[in-house]
């Protein structure tokens, strides 16, 4: 039927919108996505009789609304406290302009999905869950842990905003670049563990990857801070190089190696025409600065053309902006290009004399390297196999196994 | 003397008990409120709800630092908290063991600082 | 919605460290916050060794000399706020000066007489 297509894809593509006014009326998680589901069903029966409305989105805030305050007063039966609640709402009697608030409540949805006071692993449930739109069980699968975990922190963390008070709104300017930083890990850490996975076999989960690139868009669009276009800029350039990334085994491929025709060169496009405009604001911070690392990497055409004089005072600029031992050692990484493996090597020895990469794997793969392109390949081995101790990742292990087995093959033949 | 009574519990305990069993706690601990306060000894109190909806924070290096829940982690987290005029120590101690959610955890009691509140309370 | 905000710093440390607040920087800040009228009351603790705590099992108590456990943090003082929601708490309970040394938890907190515990 042409209304029930229609309606699907009005749920596709506005229920999310929907979602957040209603929140934002009803002042409640659960409330809303009932009278979210209500008002569908209302359109659904009513639409195919009445025919389409001129604005759904109205119609669907409106229907929710009276629907919920009906469910109130089903429920005050057992509980009065809800009576005053359902009168509440129905006395609020302004409807506020929808088209200029719906941009502002999805911000306030996202901003209060991220709020700093949840922790972070409620964090990334709830917005999944509430702005992404994705299952329990999706987001369970996508991060291998079991359903009833993920539907436990969920439903804490709606209580928490409720009980605790946290404030369905959008932080003042005074606060909104640190309260930003607490969305953009969220998205960060959804994409990196969609294209980075902790553990499991595969290498990619692509479906965590794209529901990051859509928050990310969607929270540039709606607040087009330089570090919003920074980490947009970051996941663009990542994700440009994904076809080149494995390969036909599905194997990993290291950057120097990927066949770089395989790039996506509109994402790249986009990804450094987002660095520079983000660079000139001036207010850019570390995802502005680890996506021009990126785009410094994209203009190379092959891996000997990289500026490496570039990438190593971007990493510069960047451990002093956002200090921390895994960008000192990709910065040690970057060193050993421009200046030698020796020279990297003495940074990477440094950072682990400090304790501070113990656990890293990386640490060890990227000493691993550099021992063998100096050809001191017991060091070498030594360090592939530290390595493979604190690995967990299926795939990246298979792939230090190879390079440790490689190793063998040359001494045979030293 | 003024003595603060920290009542710490095990939630995952409080939370597994029966309605009927927390309602009667509520109502015991009400009507003990009372007494107290007739007796002139009650000064304050206040429940604590769970931790999971407790924000710490902390300022660093210019910046400000939140994490979600209580800062101090255990298997025991305040649950209530009770200020308390009594002749001694002793005294107090009578006075805060009697409150019925002590039953489920202890119960720390500490005199007041002897320098003057910041703010004194003013409702009960 | 009523908020503790409890004051949680090392009791060895607390006044000794450079970032360790004045000894007139907390009334100072408790009396702002009553003159904004958000404060309902703020109280300093002694320290940790002149705590005592109570267990109560099977109609038995047992008394222990010392806080009711060892803890690197102690609790040092609270206050007792009134704020539109955590966010305001959080500014309120970022401003009281132990916050650079410890550090503050803000809870929201039910009065006895009529909520139940939960």
């Amino acid at each position: 039927m042409q209304t029930s297509r229609h309606i699907e894809a009005l749920y596709r593509d506005e229920s999310r919108r929907v979602l957040a006014t209603l929140i934002r009326l009803l002042g409640d998680f659960d409330l809303a996505e009932e009278a979210l589901q209500d008002a569908f069903t209302a359109a659904v029966t009513q639409w195919p009789k009445d025919g389409i409305p001129d604005n759904p989105r109205a119609w669907l805030v409106s229907a929710g609304r009276f629907k919920a305050i009906d469910r109130l007063r089903r429920r005050a039966r057992f509980d009065a406290s809800l009576e005053e609640l359902a009168l509440r709402f129905e006395q609020a009697t302004e409807m506020p302009d929808l088209d200029l608030s719906v941009e502002d409540d999805r911000l306030r949805l996202i901003f209060t999905c991220c709020h700093p006071a949840l922790s972070e692993q409620a964090r990334v449930a709830l917005t999944l869950r509430e702005v992404c739109d994705l299952t329990t069980e999706e987001i369970a699968s996508a991060f291998l842990i079991p359903v009833p975990t993920v539907a436990q922190r969920i439903v804490r963390a709606k209580a928490k905003i409720r009980d605790a008070g946290i404030p369905y709104r959008v932080p003042e300017k005074s606060e909104l670049a640190e309260r930003l930083g607490s969305v953009l890990q969220v998205v960060y850490l959804v994409f990196n563990e969609g294209y980075f996975p902790s553990s499991g076999e595969a290498l990619t989960r692509t479906d965590l990857s794209g529901e990051a690139l859509r928050l990310g868009r969607l929270l540039f669009s709606l607040l087009p801070e330089p570090e919003a276009g920074g980490l947009l800029a970051l996941m663009l350039l990542t994700e440009a190089r994904r076809a080149a990334r494995t390969d036909a085994a599905g194997d990993p491929v290291l950057l120097d190696d990927q066949d770089r025709s395989l790039w996506d060169r509109t994402l790249i496009a986009e990804g450094e025409s987002l660095v520079e405009r983000s660079l000139r604001s001036r207010r850019f911070g570390p995802y502005s600065l680890q996506a021009a690392i990126a785009a410094v990497h994209a203009e190379a055409q092959r891996p000997e053309d990289t500026d490496w004089e570039q990438i190593v005072g971007l990493y510069d600029v960047l451990l002093r902006a956002a200090p921390s031992p895994v960008i000192a050692l990709n910065r040690a990484v970057a060193v050993a290009m421009r200046d030698g493996p020796q020279a990297g090597l003495a940074l990477i020895g440094d950072l682990l004399a400090e304790g501070e990469l113990d656990n890293y794997y990386l640490a060890q793969a990227a000493r691993a390297d550099l021992c063998r392109r100096l050809g001191r390949l017991e060091e070498a081995r030594d360090a592939y196999r530290a390595a493979l101790a604190l690995c967990q990742q299926g795939v990246q292990r298979d792939f230090l196994q190879k390079r440790l087995a490689a190793l063998d093959v040359e001494r045979g033949h030293a | 003397m003024d003595y603060i009574c920290l009542v710490y519990v095990d939630e995952n305990r409080l939370a597994s008990l029966p309605r009927g069993e927390r309602d009667t706690l509520l109502a015991r601990t009400c009507d003990y409120r009372r007494d107290l306060l007739a007796e002139q000894h009650y000064q304050w109190g206040r429940w604590l709800p769970s931790a999971r909806l407790a924000t710490t924070l902390r300022r660093r290096d210019g910046g400000l630092r939140l994490r979600d829940g209580a800062a101090i982690r255990g298997e025991e987290q305040l649950g209530l908290v009770v200020l308390l005029r009594a002749r001694d120590l002793d005294q107090a101690l009578t006075l805060a063991a009697g409150l019925p959610l002590v039953e489920l955890g202890c119960v720390e009691v500490r005199p007041l600082s002897e320098q003057a509140p910041w703010v004194r309370q003013g409702d009960t | 919605m009523k908020y503790l905000c409890l004051v949680y710093a090392e009791e060895d440390l607390l006044h000794s460290l450079p970032d360790s607040p004045e000894d007139d920087e907390c009334q100072a800040y408790a009396d702002s916050l009553a003159e904004s009228g958000r404060m309902l009351g703020a109280e300093p603790l002694e320290p940790v060794r002149s705590a005592v705590t109570v267990r109560v099992r099977d109609g038995k108590t047992s008394v222990i000399d010392g806080p009711f456990a060892e803890t690197k943090e102690q609790l040092t003082g609270f206050y007792l706020v009134d704020a539109r929601d955590l966010n305001e708490a959080i500014r309120i309970a970022e401003g009281i000066p132990p916050a650079r040394v410890g550090s503050i938890e803000v809870r929201p907190v039910r009065e006895l007489q009529t909520e139940k515990p939960r």
